[in-house]
């Protein structure tokens, strides 16, 4: 009785702790020049043409680029921009929710839900990087979206293949066929892991005659990676980055190697001690998973290894193109972050079952859990210093000081419509990626005039102003 | 069961004609527009200079490929015909205010009046200045060194 209560008033604390600093995030969060430039792209020339720019001059992130398509950005509800995070983080416990009754057995609804919340509530308190995954929405549809539909995908294909009946199988072909489209699309990364999930089908396949049904999904998933690389975009990008990062292989393994073990290195307490104390401590049940029943103990070893490697394939690719002297940006491991996280999850079951004696233990366990995670550092705990040090009510006035401008601007009626900026530029913090408006005109200058239809946007003690810059390039 | 084979493998080609035509489509695109691509250096700032028409904005590709013929007359005959376009695209060109009717009226086509340069492309790399662009500019286009420019009078920008 007194587990329950104790487990019961953890999971509310953690509910309505997670609630505040999201609150707060969405409260405090704004859209940057980043996504103003390509919603501008959306808004005059619609959703097709922009994905065509895009595809043409940047990358190949084909669902990425429809999901622009979803931001109310785009189609001039900037105010609606800070419910965005939600979105994201509802599709993330839905995808867990699926992923947890696909592969674990007989766990009442409620259990699930509760494991799915802790789930949710640690991935957001300790993802390397909350700001991309949640609060700037443009790098959200790749490192958030991007994981949440390789769940799907690999989900449904484990019903498609228990499935009996014709129209069972058919329901959960589509699904994982959409998450395997969705997910090539969205993230460099998720080519490698899908890669290496299908290889992993291959493997673990146990029938030689039903090896046929795994096909189609290889077959997706070579398709859509080859349209990806394909891309004109993504070859136009690769040979800038070429460029702009000129350093040797030898130089690209070496600091990789070191940056990746220090990330990993990072997560084993939160990921591996503190996830399944909070788990085992709040839930307790008894249940087992259908997909280590399924395979043998080597089998299972061998996924782990699977799971390793696409973990740090994926963040190999981004880190070769990191400078020598630049420290690689977290962003670059939510994808390994989600998949070390996964696969402790699917242990679950087997460490609940096995270790019961600390379930006997429960308040101490959760005290700590607790402790932990109110005094500790996380990505909450960073949020709430930044709210309680008055950090984001200054970058609240600073940007309502700046939208006061553009509105001004607009609302002029002169020939030659400016937005003068007062105050530095919005610094880096939780909430916002600072894609930024320079001293003397910079890149994201223009992002602002094009989203709000201004002929310049400037910091008023600018020494340097579009005139002069266009009057110079033309002597 | 074997009905769901075929809707399988069918799913899959339907898939990848679509992307293959798709990409066939887009680096057709590309290619004919890296033909085209050219930069001109017109400032210091790194982040004004690359001036490429490899942005594909479809107005832009559309006007440029009617301005190609580079005289004066034939670019007014061509605007004219741009706007005489579809609603769809029509819409597209008014969303932007880039072009619309009573453009071609007011179009004044003299090497003289130039004043600035549309720059175009797209995100970090090639940034794009449509907002520089109003209703009612003259657009003019020229060949320098054979390569194509599209620019903008903006003398109502100047007191």
């Amino acid at each position: 009785m007194l587990n329950r209560l104790t487990s019961t008033s953890f999971i509310i604390f953690l509910l309505l702790y997670f609630l505040m600093v999201i609150g707060i995030g969405c409260f405090f969060t704004r859209a940057n020049a980043e996504v103003l430039d390509i919603m501008a792209d959306i808004n005059r020339s619609g959703l097709q043409s922009a994905i065509e720019r895009l595809l043409l001059n940047y990358d190949g992130r084909y669902f990425t680029n429809i999901l622009h398509g979803l931001n109310p950005v785009a189609y001039g509800y900037l105010e609606y921009y800070q419910l965005m995070p939600i979105l994201g983080i509802l599709l993330f416990f839905g995808s867990i929710y699926f992923w947890i009754s696909t592969f674990f057995v007989d766990v009442p609804v409620k259990q699930k839900l509760f494991l799915v919340s802790i789930t949710v509530f640690f991935h957001f308190a300790f993802t390397p990087d909350i700001t991309s995954e949640l609060f700037n929405l443009i790098a959200s549809y790749v490192y958030l979206y991007g994981i949440c539909f390789w769940v799907i995908w690999t989900a449904s294909a484990f019903r498609f293949y228990h499935a009996q009946k014709p129209a069972e199988k058919l329901l959960w072909f589509l699904f994982a066929a959409f998450g395997i489209i969705a997910s090539t699309g969205t993230n460099e990364q998720l080519i490698v892991l899908n890669g290496i999930t299908v290889l992993g089908l291959l493997f673990f396949n146990k029938s030689i005659a039903r090896g046929h049904e795994l096909i189609p999904f290889i077959l997706i998933v070579v398709i859509c990676s080859l349209f990806f690389v394909s891309c004109p975009g993504w070859r136009y990008r690769v040979l800038i980055e070429q460029h702009i990062h000129n350093q040797s292989a030898q130089g690209i393994f070496f600091n990789g190697f070191v940056s990746y073990f220090q990330n990993v290195w990072s997560f084993l307490f939160p990921l591996f001690i503190l996830f399944p104390v909070s788990l085992l401590g709040s839930i307790s049940i008894n249940s087992s998973n259908k997909l280590f029943k399924w395979l043998t103990f080597k089998d299972v070893i061998i996924l782990y290894v699977l799971i390793f490697l696409a973990g740090f394939v994926g963040a190999f690719i981004y880190l070769a193109g990191v400078q020598n002297n630049d420290s690689p940006p977290g962003r670059i491991y939510c994808v390994t972050f989600s998949l070390l996280q996964l696969s402790v999850l699917l242990l679950f079951p087997h460490i609940a079952h096995k270790l019961k004696v600390i379930l006997a233990k429960r308040p101490l366990g959760l005290l700590l859990v607790l402790f932990l995670f109110v005094c500790g550092t996380n990505n909450f705990t960073l949020i709430l210093k930044e709210y309680r040090s008055g950090y984001y009510d200054k970058f609240l006035s600073m940007y309502d000081s700046r939208m006061k401008s553009i509105q001004q601007a607009q609302n002029d009626d002169l020939k030659w419509k400016s937005a003068c900026f007062e105050n530095a530029e919005l610094s880096l913090n939780m909430l916002y990626y600072p894609v930024e408006v320079k001293p003397n005109r910079g890149a994201a200058n223009s992002n602002f005039e094009k989203y709000f239809g201004l002929d310049e946007v400037y910091f008023c003690d600018d020494t340097i102003r579009k005139f002069s810059l266009f009057l110079k390039g033309l002597e | 069961m074997k009905s769901i084979v075929w809707i399988q493998y069918g799913f899959v080609l339907v898939v990848g004609l679509a992307m293959a035509v798709e990409s066939l489509r887009l680096n057709k695109k590309a290619f004919v527009n890296n033909e085209k691509v050219y930069y001109a250096i017109l400032g210091e700032n790194p982040e004004l200079v690359r001036f490429s028409d490899k942005c594909v904005n479809l107005i832009e590709h559309q006007i440029s490929d009617a301005i190609a013929a580079g005289a004066n007359k034939q670019l007014t005959d061509s605007i004219t015909k741009l706007v005489a376009l579809p609603n769809k695209f029509l819409k597209r060109i008014q969303d932007i205010t880039y072009l619309n009717n009573t453009l071609k009226d007011d179009m004044m086509i003299d090497d003289n009046e130039v004043r600035a340069v549309v720059f175009c492309g797209s995100r970090s790399y090639v940034k794009m200045e449509f907002s520089f662009i109003r209703k009612g500019d003259t657009l003019i286009c020229q060949k320098v060194n054979g390569v194509r420019e599209l620019l903008v009078d903006v003398s109502r920008a100047f007191p």
